[in-house]
């Protein structure tokens, strides 16, 4: 956990740096929410409100297009009551408390609908890249932990809101669908974002 | 050198907040957990004879092969009533054990396992000098918080040995229950409780034993 602190810190330090040299760039901050869909709603089905997202945009055709990556972090929880399990021959018993992070590091591209002389800058994008995902379930005194790497994408719409010159109000929604492996099913997730766009200097 | 810009930090400060394993502390029988296996290929309908011992045998850290341990006698006849009322209630018929199908041979393991807190405030670190006398604090040393803990843990295995399949080297088990919980939390009243009501469950995800 410390170390993904340190890591975090470092890598924010070292954009804000490039970034203030550039001119139109932005970072975006979000507090996360999100729901599992398909599969995912079935392995935890509760509303996640643990959640946050960084994303760097680079404006590079005109205003209106901006390439970019993002890192989310989403994390899912849920305790399942008391119940039976069976496979094959054998059946399991008991509580189940169940949690999945989801981690998705993506390159991005978002088109924005108004150029920067508005108010409202409604956008859409997609993000394409690698996936992490991390499942627990916690059954009895015993933990099952299932760590994988996925490939997957995001279409995002949102729409960024003028406070300032530097700042603005970010609002997003995004699905994220990652692609099953050989030992893990799809995971989809719709999240539910908001926080600041803004230059760093 | 350049400052890094408050927002960034307040950005870091939320990615902190977000946690990455929630925990909820649940109720001690929500890390109870029952296990069933059977033979499939064993026709339980033809063998509705069984035989239980009288006593039932603890297996712990200090068991020797020498130096049998038996569970006290009020929490064995507890399992072991519990036992012979589900399988009489699936329809089964107690017999001796020289007549009997089935033996069912319960043993119940005892473990402790000791942890340690990972929790700064019991700690207790302090910046040398920041208050006179405060050093750099270690556990146990001039503060008054446990640095270990431990939980017990006991499991009961419940297996149905097939008398008649019993060779020199080798007991056919052709149905075990294994349940597996916390043993030294709460009153005896509720382990007692959750020994009934987990036995219970064994029986009740194993319909193939009618």
């Amino acid at each position: 956990m410390k170390n993904i602190y340190i890591i975090l810190f470092l890598f924010i330090s070292a954009t804000t740096q490039s970034v203030a040299q550039i001119g139109e760039n932005y970072l975006t901050l979000h507090y996360s929410t999100g729901v599992g869909l398909g599969s995912t709603n079935e392995y935890i089905s509760k509303m996640s409100f643990r959640g946050a997202s960084f994303e760097y945009k680079r404006f590079v055709s005109s205003d209106d297009v901006a390439l970019g990556f993002d890192f989310n972090w989403n994390v899912l929880y849920e305790k399942k009551g008391h119940d039976t399990y069976t496979s094959g021959t054998v059946s399991l018993s008991g509580s189940q408390f169940r949690s999945l992070n989801v981690l998705p590091f993506m390159a991005t591209v978002d088109y924005f609908l108004a150029d920067q002389d508005h108010m409202v800058r409604p956008f859409v994008g997609l993000g394409l890249g690698p996936v992490h995902t991390i499942e627990n379930v916690d059954m009895g005194l015993y933990r099952y932990t299932n760590k994988e790497w996925h490939m997957g994408f995001k279409p995002q719409v949102g729409v960024w809101y003028y406070l300032n010159e530097t700042t603005k109000l970010s609002l997003s929604s995004e699905f994220l669908y990652a692609f099953k492996t050989a030992d893990t099913a799809k995971r989809e997730l719709l999240t539910f974002n908001i926080g600041f766009a803004f230059t760093p200097y | 050198m350049k400052k890094i810009p408050f927002k960034i930090i307040l950005g870091f400060i939320l990615l902190a907040l977000v946690g990455c394993y929630p925990q909820e502390n649940g109720y001690v029988d929500d890390y109870d957990l029952v296990a069933t296996n059977y033979d499939k290929d064993f026709t339980f309908s033809q063998h509705k004879t069984f035989a239980l011992p009288d006593s039932i045998i603890l297996i712990d850290e200090q068991t020797t092969k020498d130096d049998v341990v038996f569970v006290e006698d009020k929490t064995a006849t507890l399992i072991l009533n519990q036992i012979r009322t589900n399988l009489l209630q699936l329809g089964w018929t107690e017999e001796d054990t020289t007549t009997a199908d089935i033996i069912l041979l319960p043993s119940v393991f005892k473990n402790t396992t000791v942890y340690y807190y990972y929790d700064y405030s019991y700690w207790g670190w302090y910046y040398p000098g920041y208050y006179p006398g405060y050093g750099w604090g270690y556990p146990g040393y001039g503060y008054p918080y446990p640095a270990a803990s431990s939980y017990q843990t006991g499991t009961l295995f419940m297996q149905m040995t097939y008398r008649e399949g019993i060779e020199a080297s080798s007991v056919p088990v052709v149905w075990t229950g294994v349940i597996n919980g916390l043993l030294n939390v709460g009153s005896s009243s509720s382990v007692n409780s959750r020994i009934t009501s987990t036995i219970n469950q064994a029986f009740n995800q194993s319909p193939y034993l009618k």
